[in-house]
């Protein structure tokens, strides 16, 4: 018979590490989305941020260079969607979806303009592997299972707290959420829209590529087209779900990643059960917890609205 | 000083300016280019076209790739002229494939290959339509009213069955798993037969099947591996293509032994996936081009099977065993089994059951 | 408008839309250029894969015809001030209805078969979009978040149809068995695949048009749209119109699926990783077109031009995949570059509420 103990520290421990990417694509979203603009690009940016970071992982050998490569990549897409949405008052979701599709397209292109057609698998590509942490890994149960985790997991865990007191701890969060509830008001005071919008644009493509650096660095070690198969958009329902704060959204990925996990480990211990029930679990049930759990989520009453021209007012 | 709408109204114009610019220089740069003319290319006069349609992208390490690539090897021993369209179904959907079908008959191909089983509706109008055109698709049925029209398929249940035995026979654990992506036919065949060889085997082994509901997914069969090795399998069969390569790693990482699937994937880590169950897809496709240009084409179902010899040379489905640098890790009473499956079914002592429809559990 | 202001105004928006699409060529040419190949080649291709022949443009309208219902969907619900994002999901479930009612269900004549279908998809899409209506009135819950999550099930839905219940006889693809023929959407011109469906796009546009603009209901769904609190000072029932609003929209998403099933494909067969699904392309089609229902039926055709074309770039001109996605992005955004254009030069995109937000 299962053990119920330790298949629930195994599901817990494999839902941490499909949660991580999702949680660092959603820390940099919020921060666009707080800011009043909707980045739907995460998805095709992830991608790119994950063939980047192979490519130059491989290339220099260097983990951490290839973090950087995704980062730079996903860096310069959200710049051309800060440039397009708001300096051309384009809509966001246009540019947005667009800018998707290209980055997607992009990292298609460079991965077979440098790699050609071969395997992945005969490219070297130095990995982030779980740290082993002596006086974690003491602590019995938990030890071996969940508190063995690579670094970028535990860098994560430290960014949320340190996300989160920005956000609501410091002038630049206030500026932020000030401009993603009134931009003409926030202008008013002083706050200049546009750093503030391309600072955290910026900020969030360059967080989707490290999510994407995440998965093929961290969690394969290899690069696949398609590899990131939805989760950009996880990421964007998670930021919603977590209502744009770091800590809330920390919860919403753990929540997400667990259930995810739990019904592949359950599909293995009871094939019995139709499979693609279990695989809209996650789904299914983050519909439910945010209807049971959480309040109305308040959006920044600015999102979506760039394309009326706000910026006209600020003349 | 100008205002910022002044400023951000020049900016873009003068970005648009630039573009234009740029846009129509290149452009007339390459109008004043000698180049050959847009159209169907002419060809030589025996030259033979053949083209590939495939569903997903030719990097998959697996159903696409290994087509693709048997295609290539064809056209540089036989001299064909090739087309290949690639990620049709990620692209856009199966309705598709007519157009692209026409499409490659009005450029002149001689010879299509859609290597999708969902485009045989379509495979088949097109081929109504156009009797001089050879063409094939994913399907186990002639159809002598369709002459032109060639089914073929991989049938890998019997080099499954010697999988299953091996697995049976090295799991220290006595729990062994299966995956994949949609319970369909050849799929099925595949998943089932490792079990009955597993059980012929091992009548105590624990058997995990599992299906995933997608075969691009290698975070997904990464996540399932390392789920079947919690559950206690040491030696996981994967028959997908992104899934594998991503369930290898996660074989990797729980540091249990993984059977490769779809094609040879032994050479993706060496110590992990120490034998693969081949369908074949390379040769199978690079057979049916040589048969194209000797004309020796004929109006029949290709069905590859382990007992599948093309002038001579064993070519379908295979069982790929240990390579000799992993030889010593397989015990000797492991590797006569495995060669005793493998000659009662080559002699035809031992018929591995087609199971084409997953069992209601 | 004055016949002089008109002509000015529709030649100032073929100058921009053309203005746009040659920029959008020059910024593909590079990454062509940069793999070798010849530009020019590839959108002579590019426009003989979508225009060449009959056969093409037959194959540019049958995409369309999903893109327009999607299209139209998007347009109605974000009109409406809903953020619908589920045209996908809805779409499928009107495919499931689809096919599953047209299998099930003994051989009706053409004349009742074809409006139960209709019926029975609609519903299917309106029930699943009815869901996060429901949930947004009754909790508050966003339904951006819901109609996004709830687009995964379906594609579940439908694997485990077409590889279990509802599998076709042979028992050999992941697909149904084909519907019968009076349950199909006729084609319109013989030899060609071009179907009814087309013909119920337009008519859909058309109504909502009407709808939108010549009824006091839809006037009510706009003024949700525009302005909110004024709508709700109005004395309008707001929350009730965008639950309306968002059931509408998945009932004509689905719309999409009918279309597919029974017209173009003729069965329900599983999907794939499609990377930008009619659904989602449906919310382009409708931003792009600054949700006019009208300018979808234009939009859904240049999409369908779009795609048709560029994925003929693979054959004709030596193009390597990746660039279908680039250059359709490309496309896309240089012609909502166009609108900045237009702006600027001071024509306005269609004679459609400029106002608009959602």
């Amino acid at each position: 018979m299962v053990d119920w103990g330790q298949f629930a520290i195994v599901v817990v421990g494999a839902g941490i590490g499909i949660a991580a990417p999702l949680l660092i694509a959603a820390l940099g979203e919020a921060f666009a989305e707080r800011s009043g603009m909707m980045n739907l690009s995460i998805e095709g940016t992830m991608s790119l941020g994950a063939a980047l970071a192979f490519i130059f992982g491989s290339i220099t050998q260097n983990a951490w260079i290839g973090l950087l490569a995704g980062m730079l990549g996903g860096l310069v897409i959200g710049l051309m969607n800060v440039w397009m949405a708001q300096s051309l008052h384009l809509n966001q979701v246009v540019t947005g979806m667009s800018l998707y599709i290209f980055a997607y397209g992009l990292s298609v292109y460079l991965f077979r303009a440098i790699t050609g057609h071969t395997s992945t698998f005969g490219l070297e590509v130095p990995r982030f592997r779980p740290i082993e942490i002596p006086a974690l890994l003491h602590i019995p149960i938990l030890g071996p299972t969940i508190l063995n985790q690579n670094v970028l997991i535990y860098i994560s865990i430290v960014l949320v707290l340190i996300l989160e007191v920005v956000m609501f701890k410091t002038t630049f969060g206030l500026k932020i959420r000030a401009v993603g509830e009134n931009p003409s008001a926030a202008d008013n005071v002083g706050i200049n829209v546009y750093t503030v919008r391309y600072i955290c644009l910026m900020y969030g493509g360059a967080m989707a590529g490290l999510a994407g650096a995440y998965i093929s660095l961290a969690e394969l070690g290899l690069f696949f087209e398609g590899m990131t198969a939805g989760r950009g958009w996880i990421a964007i329902a998670i930021v919603i779900f977590g209502a744009w704060s770091p800590v809330r959204i920390l919860a919403g990925a753990l929540i997400f990643g667990v259930i995810d996990s739990l019904a592949l480990h359950t599909m293995v211990v009871a094939p019995q059960v139709p499979f693609q029930l279990l695989l809209t679990l996650p789904y299914a049930f983050s519909i439910a917890i945010l209807v049971i759990a959480m309040k109305r989520a308040a959006l920044p009453a600015a999102l979506f609205k760039t394309y009326r021209r706000e910026e006209r007012q600020l003349g | 000083m100008l205002s910022r709408r002044a400023i951000t109204r020049m900016q873009s114009i003068a970005v648009l300016v630039i573009l234009i610019i740029a846009a129509l220089g290149i452009g007339g740069w390459y109008m004043m280019q000698p180049g050959p003319g847009p159209g169907p290319t002419t060809t030589a006069v025996a030259a033979k076209k053949v083209a590939l349609i495939m569903p997903g992208s030719i990097t998959d390490h697996g159903w696409d790739q290994e087509p693709y690539e048997g295609l290539m090897k064809a056209k540089a021993d036989f001299g064909l002229e090739v087309g290949y369209t690639e990620e049709v179904m990620v692209t856009g959907t199966p309705a598709d494939y007519d157009r692209i079908l026409r499409d490659y008959v009005s450029k002149g191909f001689g010879f299509v290959i859609c290597h999708d089983f969902l485009c045989k509706d379509s495979v088949v109008a097109v081929a109504k339509d156009n009797p001089k055109v050879w063409f094939a698709y994913d399907g186990a049925r002639f159809d002598p009213a369709i002459p032109n029209l060639l089914p073929y398929i991989p049938w890998g249940h019997e080099p499954a069955y010697i999988a299953g035995v091996f697995a049976a026979l090295m799991s220290k654990t006595g729990t062994v798993g299966a995956y994949d992506g949609i319970p369909i036919h050849i799929e099925v065949a595949c998943v089932e037969a490792f079990e009955m060889g597993a059980k012929a085997a091992n009548p105590n082994i624990k058997v995990l099947k599992n299906y995933i509901g997608v075969w691009h997914d290698p975070k997904k069969g990464h996540d399932l591996v390392v789920s079947m090795a919690d559950a206690g399998a040491d030696i996981v069969y994967g028959v997908g293509d992104g899934i594998n390569v991503g369930g290898i790693q996660g074989a990797k990482e729980k540091g249990i032994w993984f059977v490769g699937g779809t094609g040879d994937q032994r050479s993706m880590e060496p110590d992990t996936v120490i034998v693969s169950v081949s369908w074949g897809l390379g040769p199978i496709i690079y057979t049916l081009a040589k048969l194209y240009s000797e004309d020796k084409l004929s109006g029949t179902a290709y069905e590859f099977t382990m007992h599948t010899y093309i002038d001579g040379k064993q070519t379908g489905p295979d069982f790929l065993p240990w390579t000799d640098a992993n030889a010593s890790k397989v015990p000797q009473n492991v590797q006569d089994a495995v060669a005793k499956a493998r000659a009662d079914i080559m002699s035809g002592t031992l018929v591995v059951p087609l199971i084409t429809q997953a069992p209601a559990t | 408008m004055a016949l002089g202001e008109r002509v000015r105004h529709y030649v100032g928006v073929t100058f921009s839309v053309a203005l746009s699409l040659l920029v959008g060529f020059g910024l593909s040419s590079i990454f062509i250029l940069a793999i070798g190949s010849n530009p020019l080649t590839a959108y002579y291709t590019l426009l003989q894969g979508a225009f060449g022949s009959a056969q093409s443009i037959s194959e540019t309208l049958i995409k369309s015809i999903p893109l327009i219902f999607t299209g139209l969907a998007a347009a109605v619900a974000f009109k409406s001030n809903v953020n619908n994002i589920g045209e996908e999901g809805q779409l499928y479930m009107g495919a499931i209805a689809t096919a599953v009612v047209a299998l099930s269900v003994p051989v009706l004549p053409a004349f009742l078969f074809l409006p139960l279908l209709l019926c029975v998809s609609f519903l299917a899409g309106a029930f699943w979009a009815g869901i996060p209506a429901f949930l947004k009135i009754r909790f508050g819950a966003d339904e951006m978040l819901t109609t996004l999550l709830m687009n995964w099930i379906p594609f579940y839905i439908v694997s485990y149809i077409v590889s279990g219940p509802f599998q076709e006889k042979d028992k050999i693809r992941p697909q149904t068995d084909f519907l019968p023929d009076v349950a199909r959407l006729p084609a319109f011109v013989a030899g060609y695949r071009v179907h009814l469906g087309l013909v119920l796009a337009i008519v859909a546009c058309v109504l909502v048009y009407v709808f939108l603009w010549k009824t006091s209901l839809g006037f009510e769904f706009r003024a949700t749209g525009a302005n909110l609190p004024a709508a709700r000072g109005m004395g309008i029932k707001v929350n009730r119109r965008m639950m309306q609003a968002m059931i509408l929209s998945g009932g004509i998403a689905a719309l999409a699926g009918l279309s597919e099933v029974a017209g173009t494909v003729g069965a329900l067969k599983l999907g794939s990783s499609n990377i930008l699904g009619y659904g989602y392309a449906g919310i382009l089609v409708a931003l792009v077109t600054n949700l006019h229902p009208l300018g979808v039926i234009l939009s859904g055709l240049f999409f369908g031009i779009l795609i048709v074309g560029s994925e003929s770039m693979q054959r004709g001109a030596d193009v390597p995949i990746a660039m279908v996605y680039i250059i359709e992005a490309i496309m896309v955004m240089t012609i909502i570059t166009s609108q900045l254009l237009m702006r600027k030069l001071g024509f306005k995109w269609l004679t459609g509420d400029n106002s608009q937000s959602s």
